[in-house]
This record gives C-alpha cells, structure tokens and sequence, in this order.
C-alpha cells in the first residue's frame, strides 16, 4: 500500500510540475506580456525597461526555472496594478473558494448519491426513469442561467435569502445550492452505474440468496462497494466544481480566488492569473491524491499491494 | 429500464438533435429576417402571446430590434458547429494519443499518461480562461481551447482497448508478417472501438455546447454581434427582470439541444456499446 | 479675471449659508450600502485616475475647491477662497481649525506637501501631468498659500475641484510610508477609514468632528458587485441602497418596483463617432469630407437617444457638452438623410460604399454594444460596410489609439477628466501631436493655443465658437450625444445622482 501510496504521490508531482509548465508556456510564449502591457507607442527603452522589471529579457527555460523556485517559495509575483503579492491576494480569497466548493459538494452529493441508489435498487421503475430524465436535464442546464433564477426567486420575489455576497451561512445556500445542481446530475448517473455494477457481482447475489436481509444487503455490501468508485469520481469531479465556482462566484459576487481570476484575466494582471490557476490546479491534484488515498482503505486489493487499473 | 423506453429515448434524441441540425444547416431558408441587422425602431418587442407581441416577430426582439427566432436559428449554426467541431479536435487528437501510448507503451505510455492527468486535474475553465486570456478571444481560439481540454477521454478509452488488442495473437502475428502499425490499427484497433468513440463524442457535443455557454457568458467566447446561444444568454441576462424573453430562448435552445443529444447519446450507447458502463470523464475504464 | 470674481461671490454666499445649516442635525445613524462594479487598485488619491477610486476617496478626503452641485461652478471647501495676486500668481485663503481622522492639523504645509509629492517625478503619480502648470507652492503663513505658475493659467479652479487632488496629511504619510498609506488612508473628509477587503467592500464610518458637521449615516459600504443582474437583484432585495450605472432597459423594473427609484442627471461625458481624417492609421476614405458629411447624414442620433438610451441622452451638436464652457448653442447638427448621404458618397466616388472598421470599447459607454449595433445599421444602409471591431479592455483600447493603429471609425467618449471647460476635450483631440489627435491642422492649433492661453471668458467663447464651427463643417467627428448617470436609490434615501458622476453618498440623509 506504501508503496502505491508513494507511486501516486511521485504522479501528483509531475502533475503538479505540468499545470505549471502548460501555465506558464499559455502566459509566456503564446502571450507576450509585455505587449499587453505598454501601450503600443512605447518605445524600445519602455519596453527594455519593463521586460527587465519582469525579467523578461533572460532565456525561456531560465524564465521557467525562477518562477517555478519562487512558486515553490510562495512567491507567485506581484499584481501588476495593485502591487500587492499575487500571493497573498489568492490567499486572502482561498477560504471563501473552499467554503464555496465544499458546500457545494455537499449539496450535490446530498442529492445525487441517495437519488443515485434509489434509482440503481429501482432500476427501470418510474423512479429511476424520472432519475435518469432529471439528470440528463440538470446536465443540460447552464448553472448561470439556475444560479440568476434563485436569486430572482429567493432573493427578488420572496425576499427570504440574501441576492449575493459572503458573509453569513444565508449567504451561502442560494451559491451552495447552483454549484451542487452543477455537481449533481453527473455524479448521480455515476453512483448508480456504480451501483448497478455491485449489485450484479456473484458475492450480493450469494449475500441475497443466503439470506441477508436486503437492506443489509445495500448498505453494508453494496454501497461499501460502490464507495470506491464515487470516492474517485469526487477527486475528479473537484476539478469539474472549481470551474462551476468560476461561474458561480461570478453571478454572485462571491469574493474567491475563481472570480479573482477572472478578473485578472480581463486587466492582463498575468501574475494573479498565472498564480491563480496554479494554485486551483494544485488543490485539484491534492483533492485526487486524497481521493485515492481513501480509495486505497476502501479497496482491499490495493490493501493488499496489488497495484489496480 | 426497457429496452423499449430506451429507444423511445433514442428516437426523442435524434429527433431533437435531427431539427437542431437542419435549422443549422438550413438556417438562411429558416430564419424569418437577418440576425445581423439592426432595427433601432423594433427593439425589445416581447414574443407574439404577451401583450404588445406581433407575429412578425414570433418570439420577439432583442434591445437591438433583431428578430430572436432569427437568431436562435442562426444561433444553432454557431453552437452546434462549435460544439462537434471541438469534439472533432478533441477526438483526432485524443484517439491518435492513445493509439501512441497503447501501441507503443513504454515511455510514450507514461509520458501521455501523465499529461492526461495533467489536464485532467487542471480545472477546465481555469485553463480555458488562461488560454483565452493569452490568445484573446475567438470563435477558432475557443474551439482549440474547448478541443485541447477534451481530449484526455478518449484517449484513456483508446489506449486501454489498443493494449488490448495489441497482445492478441492476430495481432503479434500481423506484426511478425511486418505489416506496418498504420495498418494495424486501421484494420485490428479502430473497429473495435468505433462503436465507443461514437457514443463518446456524441456525448461531448452536448459537454461541449453548454461548456462554450459557460465561455460566452463570461464574456471570453464567441463575440458579438455573431449570434451563439451562450452569449445570446449571457447578453440577456441583464434583462431577467424585465424582459425575460431575451434569455429564456436561447437559455431552452441550448436545454433541449443538449437534452437532445444526451438521450440520443444514451440510447446509442444501448445499441452499440450495450456492454459499456457508463463512465466518468476518463476516471476509470475497466 | 472674469472667473474668480464670479467665484469669489460664490464662495461668500456658501459661507454665509455655511455657517447657518449643517448637513446634518444630531447623531449619524444607520448603514447604506453602494453597489460598484469594479474595485480600486489604491486609497491613495495620488497614484490613480480611477472613478470609482475618485468616489470611494472623496468620503474620506477633501480637495481645495469643491463643485456646486448645481450649477457645477467650483465653490470653496478646504481653500475658503483661490484670489489671483498677478497672472501668474494666485493667493489660496485656507479653512482653519481643520483636523486629519488622525489628529493631524490641515494647514498650508499639507498644502505644500500634497502638491509637492503629485510634482515630484520620482512619486510617478498618474496625475502629475495635470499639475505641470504650476511652477512653485509655497507657504506664506499657517492659513496662506501662494502659487507661481508657468504661464497665465485660466483653468486653476477647476483643476483644484479635481477628486484626485486631495489633501493628504504630510506627517502621516512620511512616518507610515506610500505602501501603508495606499492601505489606511487618512484624509479631512466626512468618513474615517475603517476596512478595505480588496475586491470585496469598503467600509467607512462617520466623522462626527467633520468640519462641516457630522454627516447622517454612520457606516457607508462600497460592495463591489461585478454582474449588473445581481446589481440590481440585490437593491430590488435590499442588500444594497445605492447603485451606479443602471441600464436604461432596466429602469422601468426599479421604478414599478415600490422599494427603489431612479436618479438620472445630465454628465460630461459625451459620445461621438471620431474618423482618421488624417490617415493617420493608414489611408481610408474618411480622408475625403464629402465622405465624412456622408456618414454624418447616415446616422439617426435622434433614434438612439429615444430608442436605445430612453431619451435619456442630449444631442451636441458640434461634440461640446452643453454644460462646458464653449459650448455653442447656435450651432445646428447635421440632418438625418440617407439620400443625401447616398448622394454624398457617389460624388466622392463611392457609389456602392466601402468597407471600414468601427471600433468600440468596453466600459464607458451606456448600452455601448446596442450603439456600435445601431450604427452599423445606419451606414449598413447607404451602402457603407462594416468591420466591428471591440475593445474588452480600457487600457489596451487607449494604447491602440494613442499608438496610432485605430483605423477608420471610432465609437468614442470622452469625460473632460471632469473639467467643464472645451480644452479639456478639444486639444487632446485635435492639436497636433496630442495622443488622440487624427484629425489635425494648423488653423485648429493656433485655436487651441490661444484659448488654452486666453483668461478672459468672452474672448475663449468667441475662439471656441469658431473652432466649433469649423470641426463641424469639416465632419471630423459623428457628434452623438451627451450620456446620463443613471442610479438608483432606495426609497428609504434623500440623494442625487450628480452630473460630475462623482457619487455623493455623504451627503444623503435619512428619509
């Protein structure tokens, strides 16, 4: 199991290693900064000035090297207009993505893992039927378009939740519930496939026909089963809900790193930027890891150090 | 579920995907004025059933006096062809990257094996939007960006099937008769995995349409004053209080679009992969 | 001279009202919540151009001279009066007993000081180049200031309204340093400093010992709210009290909504269509005037005030917003017809048209996307086509214009840098040199000189008039239209929008 777990820690390096490496050759070679940064009547002396402010002038490979050693040291650069650390700016803004992203995941799964087995145990009824409608429209939906309606809902017609903003657990629900439509639709199918999957093996069937009462049947056999699977799909999926925070965060000027970014993308501040995305990317491979750490306890083969997939 | 109520599934599908297609294609023919031009007198009138509506404008005009139903036909060009074009260069790129790593394994193997975790765990909008930010946004950039994100699941497909069929005694034995790889796998690998890459893309498209919703609202997609479904919602949206035709349109366009080419998806999938679970983006294929 | 008698007359009948009626009687009480779309990058009102930076530090600084709500003439404030001593000197009178929020007394060292560190090339303050005319400040006692400048220099009360040009306290900011200022700013304003969440909000609080009286409401919140649908969710929800830029489609909603109204007022920025006359981003037929007046008959302004902009929009004639001076009123637009310009455009040698670029830019201009629309409509119809070309960004937009690559049509605005005088608008515009300028010549030059050098008013009248006169029959420009500030307001509220756009959320008072 070390021995896996040790393997996969190497691969989250490299992963780690290639966001920063696709990062900075998007910012770095295909765009100029420089260009997006002067006006286009600078002259060579402005343009010789700020490249060597931002140390421009030096070969690509050296570029990559001292932004990779000062990422290492948490030194992402600064603002270009604020001057303050890009750092310290995505810092400032990291709990309010968390806080987002976890509830998020809470809604979601909160809907789309019971639907999920409801729908496998009752596979083919009207229920898994309406399941399977329900989430093939929400994947259909665009969040930005559901996260707007709840406002005009909740927030315009009723007057019951705040419209937008961070700041009290009402806050929340209304961002909280439009990410986790996002998440859900997905992971429900996921979970009952998943399911479906267990509840064919030859050990439920030999479970059911010793006997074992059904429920005991579900829980304990079968959901235990269809465990590891979900468990990856939520690594994987974390990606998937840190994208939908950049929507959410927009729609409601929710303060976190996902609407920095944008933001900053739309000045050309390529420090935050890159800093940034880095730095989502980078909680992205840790969520993965720990998802597959937990898988590693879930999956008695991989206890047992048989090396999987 | 039935097998009947699958195929009832499939056939909603290809119907919806099937008009979706020919207002594409035959949009000109369709739409009832020009999507471009601009009527300053004829703004924001509300669709044909609500008070003030006339039938010359069906669904009614946007704050520029351009017929909506116009646009949205229009608009279903641009969507649609954004859509399986970045799942056209999803799946060249993707399929030819898992022919590489499954047949030659190796250092190729794990070398593409790594980049596919990589953009995997890159959040795609993130890397979408730092591509955007240095390429500046484009209908031809946004199909590279939304092609260049999509790529990984195929290739996870592809390569396992090709390691596959590549230890199959035929397949040793084709090589020892030196035949070239090319036509190895043209004649051993991709046939089997046809069926799955159809059901896949087909899939993606839907992924793809609402993904280049995502790019347009947030002002990086298709820029106006082309018409795309993503930023008709996305310039709409201001409007939700007051006149919520603007959004509610193009906002059900890409809804039953997509819910289109789900079910039919899914109900290809039954005829042609019946043996496939359903799988995460890439997450595991066992 | 004319100028700062006016002035002076002004200033004494403020005083006099001044020193019956404060703002406000008795305690601040209360929160009010301000809706902006976009942040600040500094506090400090030295290092920025920004307006909403400009609004958010007017609550806690105060400039020289302030401007007249109404009529827009600049009144005193921290100066009590601005007398001119010889043409090239003026005497500053300043307030006494005015304190800092941190105890600091304002006296005319601040004065010195502030002005110092805008001229002092090392500060690299953005403002800087606004200040150049004077030459030297200097301290005659506690309460006097004098200033030497350069050459005779008519705008001098304008400029010290200026919102970037605030006093800032000189003990405070040698101790603390530029980095800590530019974070916990201190000024002599209505509202200490309390918490600056970038990106997020800005939280002031009242200061009861404001030398104008302690203003009604205690806490002032500037939320940054980026998506105008939740803008306005929120203030049709009462998250927010007050917010900026309302799209005119969206006035109805706040108006029918029962909680929030409207406060729309007449500004300085206006709208026009600028062409290179001069091909100074390469050869075009715009070089041609027959093909100039042809655009300019093309295009229905009338149609996009009431159509696109609810009316709310004034039409200028020659480019000159009514409410600057210089402005013309006999000067009499180009008509709407599409024959004549059909016709226009054959004799230059166009029958069927040509193609030419339309460049717009994000941020500015209200409903700026339906505008660019609307006049690629117009011109799409006397055969003209065009290439839509849109700037998402301010910055890189001005670079590409200063940098002489904007081709064609341009769909401009200008704001006066919030000064109510033409040269603020035309020497950028049209002398030679000048970063903007695409359309030059030496009659115009020597205009512009004269003016900018001119102190008496009825003489800079006559000067613009003609100047006017001549940029209009030469069709450098589509001169649209003056825009509006469009906010809303909760009803619980007594406050104005303001047409110098600078949002006076210290002066509202509790209904």
């Amino acid at each position: 199991m070390q021995v896996y777990i040790l393997h996969r820690l190497f691969q989250a390096l490299f992963v780690c290693l290639g966001i920063s490496l696709i990062t900075f050759f998007l910012l770095h070679v295909v765009g100029d900064p420089v260009l997006l940064l002067l006006p286009q009547a600078a002259s060579d002396a402005d343009v010789a000035l700020l490249k060597d402010q931002l140390g421009l002038d030096r070969p690509l490979a050296a570029q990559y090297l001292s932004f990779l050693t000062d990422a290492l040291r948490g030194d992402f650069g600064r603002s270009l207009f604020t001057q303050d650390s890009a750092f310290a700016l995505i810092l400032e803004r990291l709990p309010a993505t968390l806080e987002l992203t976890l509830a998020g995941m809470l809604v979601g799964l909160g809907i789309a893992i019971p639907l999920g087995v409801i729908s496998a145990v009752k596979r083919g009824a009207l229920t898994d039927r309406l399941c399977t409608v329900g989430a093939v429209a929400g994947q259909a939906m665009p969040i930005f378009w559901l996260g707007i309606m709840l406002i005009l809902v909740f927030a315009v017609k009723f007057r019951v939740l705040p419209a937008s903003g961070r700041g009290t657990v009402w806050h929340l629900i209304l961002p909280a519930v439009t990410l986790g439509a996002y998440l859900a639709p997905l992971t429900m199918r996921l979970t009952r496939s998943g399911m479906l999957d267990v509840l064919t093996q030859d050990y439920i069937r030999t479970a059911r026909a010793k006997g074992v009462r059904e429920r005991v049947v579900l829980f304990k056999h079968a959901l235990r089963n269809a465990a590891i699977p979900i468990v990856t799909i939520l690594g994987v999926q974390f990606g998937r809900l840190l994208g939908g925070a950049v929507v959410t965060e927009t729609v409601f000027a929710w303060p976190g790193v996902a609407s920095l970014a944008v933001k900053a993308i739309r000045t050309y501040d390529y420090p935050v930027v890159q800093g940034a995305v880095v730095f989502l990317a980078l909680v992205v491979v840790l969520a993965n890891l720990l998802a597959d750490v937990a898988v590693t306890f879930l999956d008695p083969r991989i206890r047992l150090g048989r090396e999987h997939g | 579920m039935g097998r009947l109520a699958r195929l009832r599934f499939l056939a909603v599908g290809a119907t919806i995907v099937l008009a979706a297609v020919l207002c594409a294609v035959m949009a000109p023919l369709l739409a009832p004025h020009d999507p471009y031009l601009p009527v300053v007198s004829a703004r924001l009138i509300p669709p044909v059933w609500d008070a003030g509506g006339t039938w010359q404008h069906p669904l009614g005009t946007d704050p520029l006096g351009r017929d909506l139903l116009s646009r949205i036909i229009y608009g279903a060009r641009v969507s649609i062809s954004a859509g399986a074009l970045a799942v056209v260069v999803s799946m060249t790129f993707g399929v030819l990257m898992g022919l590489l790593a499954g047949y030659y394994g190796g250092l190729v193997d794990s070398i593409i094996g790594n980049l596919v975790n990589v953009i995997l765990a890159y959040p795609f909008l993130l890397l979408a939007l730092a591509a955007i930010a240095a390429l500046g946004p484009s209908f031809g950039n946004m199909i590279v960006v939304l092609g260049l994100t999509g790529w990984p699941v195929y290739t996870r497909v592809v390569r396992a099937e090709t390691l596959k069929v590549r230890e199959r005694e035929f397949v040793q034995a084709a090589r020892a008769l030196g035949l070239g790889t090319a036509r190895i796998i043209r004649a051993h690998v991709l046939p089997n995995l046809l069926n799955t890459i159809i059901v896949m893309a087909s899939l993606e498209v839907a992924r793809m349409i609402i993904l280049e919703s995502f790019l347009s609202f947030l002002g990086l997609g298709i820029q106006p004053p082309t018409p795309s479904w993503g930023g008709m919602l996305g310039e709409g949206r201001v409007y939700m209080l007051t006149h919520w035709w603007l959004a509610a349109f193009p906002g059900l366009a890409i809804f039953i679009t997509t819910l289109g080419i789900n079910l039919f998806g899914d109900g290809l999938r039954d005829v042609l992969d019946p043996h496939r679970v359903l799988t995460p983006a890439g997450v595991r294929t066992e | 001279m004319k100028r700062s008698h006016v002035f002076l007359v002004l200033a004494l009948v403020w005083g006099l009202i001044g020193l019956g009626a404060g703002p406000a009687a008795g305690m601040p009480k209360g929160r009010v919540v301000v809706a902006l779309a976009t942040d600040t990058s500094t506090m400090d009102p030295h290092m920025h151009t920004e307006r909403m930076g400009i609004i958010m530090n007017q609550h806690i600084f105060d400039t020289l001279l302030a401007r007249d709500t109404k009529t827009y003439q600049p009144i005193a404030h921290l100066a009590e009066s601005v007398k001119s001593v010889n043409p090239t000197t003026w005497e500053l009178k300043l307030r006494r007993g005015v304190k800092f929020h941190n105890g600091e007394p304002f006296t005319a060292e601040s004065v010195k000081f502030s002005f110092d560190r805008v001229l002092n090339p090392e500060q690299k303050s953005p403002i800087r180049g606004n200040f150049t005319w004077a030459k030297s400040v200097d301290v005659v006692d506690d309460h006097t200031v004098r200033i030497t400048t350069h050459k005779p220099y008519p705008l001098i009360h304008e400029i010290l309204t200026f919102g970037n040009f605030a006093m800032v306290p000189p003990r405070y900011v040698k101790e603390k340093g530029d980095a800590y200022f530019a974070k916990n700013p201190v000024g002599t304003g209505p509202y200490r400093f309390v918490e600056w969440r970038k990106g997020e909000r800005l939280t002031v609080e009242a200061n009861e010992q404001y030398w104008k009286g302690a203003p009604a409401i205690k806490t002032i919140v500037f939320r940054i709210i980026p998506e105008t649908a939740t803008q306005i969710a929120e203030l049709l929800s009462g998250g927010v009290d007050i917010l900026r830029a309302v799209p005119p489609d969206q006035i109805s909603a706040i108006g029918t909504s029962g909680v929030a109204r409207v406060s729309a007022t007449q500004i300085l920025r206006v709208v026009f269509l600028q062409m290179d006359g001069d091909g100074r981003a390469g050869k075009t037929p715009l070089s041609d005037v027959r093909v100039r007046r042809a655009i300019n008959h093309a295009v229905n302004v009338d149609e996009i005030i009431q159509k696109v902009l609810g009316g709310l929009a004034v039409r200028t004639p020659a480019g000159t917003n009514p409410m600057a001076f210089g402005f013309d009123p006999a000067i009499k637009p180009y008509a709407f017809d599409p024959d004549r310009a059909r016709k226009l455009l054959t004799d230059a040698g166009f029958p069927n048209g040509f193609g030419i670029t339309l460049n717009t830019y994000a941020g500015s201009v209200v409903n700026v996307e339906q505008v660019g629309q609307a006049v690629m409509g117009y011109l799409s119809r006397v055969g003209i086509k065009v290439r839509p070309r849109h700037f998402a960004d301010v910055g890189q937009y001005l670079a590409t214009f200063r940098g002489s690559k904007l081709d064609g049509i341009t769909m401009h605005s200008w704001g006066y840098n919030s000064v109510f005088d033409s040269d603020a608008i035309y020497y950028i515009h049209f002398h030679a040199g000048e970063p903007y300028a695409y359309n030059t010549s030496q009659e115009m030059d020597q205009w512009l000189e004269e003016a900018r050098a001119t102190v008496d008013s009825k003489k800079r009248q006559e000067l613009y008039s003609r100047f006017e006169r001549f940029i209009v029959d030469q069709a450098y420009w589509v001169p649209m239209y003056a825009q509006f500030t469009i906010e809303a307001v909760s009803n619980k509220l007594n406050y104005e929008a303001s047409g110098d756009e600078i949002m006076r959320v210290h002066a509202a008072t509790w209904k």
